[in-house]
C-alpha cells in the first residue's frame, strides 16, 4: 500500500508539473500552431502514450487535426471529420470524454489511412469546449490496449478546459495576424499600383492581389476597353490556360448581372452552374464577382474563385476585401486612362512638331532646289543640244562619236534628276477621282513584269480587301506604286526573290473612316538601320545612282491623297512598306461599290 | 522662205541651239533676247509663229503673253521652259502648247510642226 501511495504521490506530482507546463506553454505562445504542437509534446509525454493529437472545428464545421505527435505529420490540416464522424467526431457531438481499450472495437470507430493509424490502439478523446459548446477534441493513444483511469480522464479534461481559453486567444491571434496580412498586401498592392501608370501592369498586379489576397486559387479581372468595347481579360492562377467556355459563361452572364445590380454577386455551387468537370480538378467550389466602379457605371469585374463553400463570416471578409481592391482599380485605371490620353496627346503633338518641321524644311528645300534646277536646266539644254549636234555630224563608229554618246547619256541622267527634283519641289495637284486600287496596282505591274522575270523575281498578289474603290489620281499614285515596286526590285536584283502584294480592310479604329491597306513586301537586302530615319528626307539616298527623291515624292504624294505610308525594314531579310487609303464615301458616308468578291 | 518663227529667250545659247534645229527644218526663224524686244521684231515682220520662255528680265513670258493677247488672238504660242511650275499658272493658259525645255529637241520640234506645218 506505501508503494501504491508512493507511485499515487509520483503520479501527481507529474500531473501537476505537466499542469504548470501547460500553463506556461499556454501563455509563452501565441501562434496556435506551435502552442497546439507543444501541448500534444507535454501531454503525450506525461501520460505516456504514443499519440496525441488535437482536432479543431473549422468554418465548414468538419474537425480538422491540427496538431499531432505520433500520427503521420502530413495529415495535419488533410484530415477532416463531420460531426459524428468516428470516435473523435462522436465525441466532439456528446461534448463527453470517450474511453476505449481498442478503437476498432467501438462501433463509431472509422479507419483513416492518411493518419497511418490502424485502429488497434486504444484511445481517450475528451471534447474541448467553450460556453459549453465543443469546439474541438483532444485525444490521446496508445499501441497497447489500456484502460484509462478517471484521473487520466479528469486530467485530459482538465487539460482541455486549461487551453480551450489559449486556444481561442491564439485563434483571434491568428485572424488577427491574417487581417495584418491582408492589410499589408493591400497597402503593398496600393504602393505597387502607385509606381506604375501603365494600365496592363496594373491590371496584372491587381488580379494577382486579388488572388493572393483572398487566398484563392484563381482569379480573374475584366474590363471594357474604351477604345475596342471589348473585354480586356486578365487572370492569375490559370497559368496560360484559356478559360473554359462554360466557365466564361458564367463569367459573362454574372457581369450582366453586375453591371445592373452594381452589387457583387456569389455563386455558391459552381458544379450547379457548369457540366463540364472543369470546376472538380481544380477544386473550385465557389466564385465572388464584385463590380469596378468609375463615375457609377460598371467598367469590369474581379472575380476570385474560392476552394471553400460561401459562409456568412467568409463571404462578408471576402466581399469586403475584394471591393477595396476593386476601388483601388477603379482609381489606377482611371489615372492610368488619363495618363494615356496625356501620353497620347503628347505623341500626337510631337508628331505634328516632326510633321511641321518636315514641311518646312521641304518647302525651304523645294524653294532653293526649283531655283537651282531651273538654273541648271538652260546650260544642261544648251550642252546637250549642241552635243546632239555635233554627234549627229561624226563618222558613225567614230570615236569622237562614242565620247559624245557618254555627254548626252550623262546629261540625260542629269535632266531626269532636275526632273524629280522640280517634281518634288512643286507636284502637280492630284487630280483625285474614285478609282479601283487594284487596278492601279495590276497596271503598275503589268509595267515590271517582264523586268521581274528577267530578274528572277516571283510576284505574288494577295487582294484579300473586298472594298478597293479609292480617291486617286491615277498617274500619280502609279507613280508611286512604280518607285516602290523598283526599289523593292533593286533590293532583290543581286540574288531574286519574291515580291508580294496584299491588300485588306483595315480595322475599325475609332476617329478614322473605312480604309484599305496594301502592303507591299520584298525579300531583298532591307535598308540599314542607320539610314532608315532618313528615307524620306530630300537627296538621302542609299544607292549610287538614286536622286534620293523617290520616296520623298512618293511620301508627298500619298499625304495629298490622305494615305500614310509606314515602312518595316531588316536587313539582310526585307523590307515591307504599308499604305493607308481612305476609301471612296459618297455623301451619306457609305462606302462605295468596287466590292470584290470573296473567294 | 520657210514659215516665219519668232524665238524669245533671254539666254543667247538657246535661242542658237534652237534657232539651228529650226532653220534645218525649213523654218525661218527671228530672235529676240527679251519681251519688248519680241514686240518690236513682231512690228516689222508677220510672225506665225511664237517659241518662248517664260522667265526673263524686264518682261516675262506670262507678261509678254498677256500683253500679245490683248491685241492678237491669232498667233499660236508655245510656251518653253525650264520647269512646269508655271502650268498652274492661269495666264499660260493663253499659249497653244507648253513644253519643257530639253536638250532633245523632239519635242519642240513636233510641237511646232503641229502647229505650223511646212
Amino acid at each position: 500500500m506505501r508503494s501504491d501511495s508512493k507511485q499515487e504521490l509520483e503520479r501527481v506530482q507529474r500531473e501537476l508539473k505537466t499542469l504548470k507546463e501547460i500553463s506556461e506553454l499556454v501563455t509563452s505562445f501565441i501562434d496556435l500552431e506551435s502552442l497546439l504542437q507543444h501541448i500534444v509534446l507535454s501531454v503525450s509525454k506525461m501520460m505516456e502514450t504514443d499519440i496525441c493529437s488535437i482536432y479543431l472545428i473549422d468554418k465548414m464545421n468538419r474537425l480538422v487535426l491540427f496538431a499531432t505527435i505520433g500520427l503521420k505529420p502530413d495529415a495535419v490540416g488533410k484530415l477532416k471529420l463531420n460531426l459524428g464522424e468516428g470516435i473523435i467526431g462522436y465525441t466532439s457531438q456528446i461534448g463527453e470524454p470517450i474511453s476505449v481499450f481498442r478503437s476498432d472495437t467501438h462501433p463509431q470507430y472509422v479507419y483513416c489511412p492518411e493518419t497511418g493509424e490502424h485502429g488497434e490502439y486504444s484511445m481517450l478523446a475528451v471534447p474541448l469546449k467553450r460556453n459549453r459548446k465543443s469546439f474541438g477534441v483532444i485525444c490521446v493513444q496508445t499501441y497497447q490496449g489500456r484502460i484509462y483511469t478517471a484521473d487520466e480522464i479528469t486530467f485530459l479534461s482538465t487539460i482541455a478546459s486549461q487551453i480551450s481559453g489559449a486556444i481561442r486567444n491564439a485563434q483571434l491571434y491568428n485572424e488577427q495576424k491574417k487581417t495584418l496580412k491582408e492589410i499589408s498586401k493591400l497597402y503593398e498592392t496600393a504602393h505597387a499600383l502607385s509606381r506604375t501608370l501603365e494600365l496592363n501592369k496594373i491590371l496584372k498586379e491587381i488580379v494577382k492581389s486579388s488572388g493572393e489576397i483572398l487566398e484563392a486559387p484563381f482569379s480573374l479581372l475584366q474590363i471594357i476597353d474604351v477604345f475596342s468595347d471589348k473585354f480586356l481579360k486578365f487572370q492569375h492562377g490559370f497559368g496560360n490556360n484559356q478559360l473554359p467556355i462554360e466557365v466564361d459563361d458564367l463569367i459573362n452572364r454574372i457581369y450582366s448581372q453586375i453591371s445592373i445590380s452594381k452589387r457583387p454577386e456569389w455563386v455558391d455551387d459552381i458544379s450547379i452552374e457548369l457540366s463540364d468537370p472543369f470546376h472538380a480538378c481544380l477544386l473550385i467550389r465557389s466564385l465572388l464577382s464584385v463590380p469596378i466602379i468609375i463615375s457609377n457605371q460598371v467598367v469590369g469585374t474581379i472575380s476570385v474563385f474560392n476552394k471553400e463553400n460561401r459562409d456568412a463570416h467568409y463571404s462578408q471578409e471576402s466581399e469586403r476585401l475584394l471591393t477595396i481592391l476593386a476601388n483601388q482599380a477603379a482609381v489606377s485605371i482611371q489615372n492610368a486612362r488619363l495618363f494615356d490620353t496625356v501620353r497620347m496627346n503628347e505623341k500626337q503633338l510631337m508628331d505634328m512638331k516632326d510633321q511641321l518641321l518636315r514641311a518646312e524644311r521641304l518647302v525651304a528645300v523645294g524653294e532653293m532646289s526649283a531655283r537651282v534646277a531651273h538654273e541648271i536646266r538652260n546650260p544642261l539644254v544648251a550642252i546637250g543640244g549642241f552635243a546632239r549636234r555635233v554627234y549627229e555630224q561624226q563618222e558613225e563608229g567614230s570615236e569622237g562619236q562614242r565620247f559624245l554618246r557618254i555627254v548626252l547619256d550623262e546629261v540625260a541622267r542629269l535632266e531626269k534628276i532636275l526632273h524629280e527634283i522640280l517634281d518634288f519641289a512643286s507636284p502637280a495637284m492630284p487630280n483625285l477621282q474614285p478609282g479601283d486600287l487594284h487596278q492601279v496596282l495590276d497596271d503598275t505591274l503589268m509595267m515590271i513584269h517582264e523586268s521581274c522575270m528577267k530578274n528572277d523575281i516571283r510576284i505574288i498578289k494577295n487582294y484579300e480587301a473586298r472594298f478597293s474603290l479609292i480617291y486617286v489620281d491615277y498617274s500619280q499614285i502609279k507613280q508611286v506604286f512604280l518607285n516602290l515596286f523598283q526599289n523593292s526590285m533593286e533590293a532583290m536584283e543581286k540574288a531574286g526573290g519574291e515580291l508580294k502584294i496584299h491588300t485588306y480592310q483595315a480595322p475599325a479604329e475609332r476617329g478614322k473612316g473605312n480604309r484599305v491597306i496594301v502592303t507591299i513586301r520584298d525579300t531583298g537586302c532591307g535598308i540599314q538601320e542607320k539610314d532608315q530615319a532618313h528615307i524620306y528626307d530630300p537627296f538621302f539616298s542609299s544607292k549610287p545612282k538614286g536622286s534620293g527623291l523617290g520616296l520623298p515624292i512618293t511620301h508627298k504624294i500619298l499625304t495629298a491623297h490622305e494615305a500614310s505610308i509606314h515602312l518595316v525594314s531588316r536587313e539582310k531579310l526585307g523590307t515591307m512598306v504599308i499604305i493607308e487609303f481612305p476609301l471612296y464615301q459618297d455623301q451619306e458616308g457609305e462606302n462605295h461599290g468596287s466590292e470584290n468578291p470573296v473567294d | 522662205m520657210g514659215p516665219r518663227i519668232l524665238l524669245i529667250d533671254d539666254e543667247k545659247n538657246i535661242r542658237l541651239l534652237y534657232k539651228d534645229e529650226l532653220v534645218k527644218q525649213g523654218y525661218h526663224v527671228y530672235e529676240a533676247g527679251s519681251g519688248l524686244e519680241g514686240f518690236d521684231i513682231m512690228k516689222q515682220n508677220p510672225i506665225e509663229l511664237i517659241v518662248l520662255d517664260i522667265r526673263m528680265p524686264d518682261m516675262d513670258g506670262l507678261e509678254f503673253l498677256s500683253e500679245l493677247r490683248k491685241t492678237n488672238r491669232e498667233i499660236p504660242v508655245i510656251l518653253c521652259t525650264a520647269y512646269d511650275q508655271h502650268k498652274q499658272d492661269l495666264s499660260s493658259w493663253a499659249a497653244e502648247r507648253y513644253i519643257i525645255k530639253s536638250s532633245d529637241l523632239t519635242d519642240l520640234v513636233k510641237n511646232v510642226k503641229d502647229l505650223l506645218p511646212i
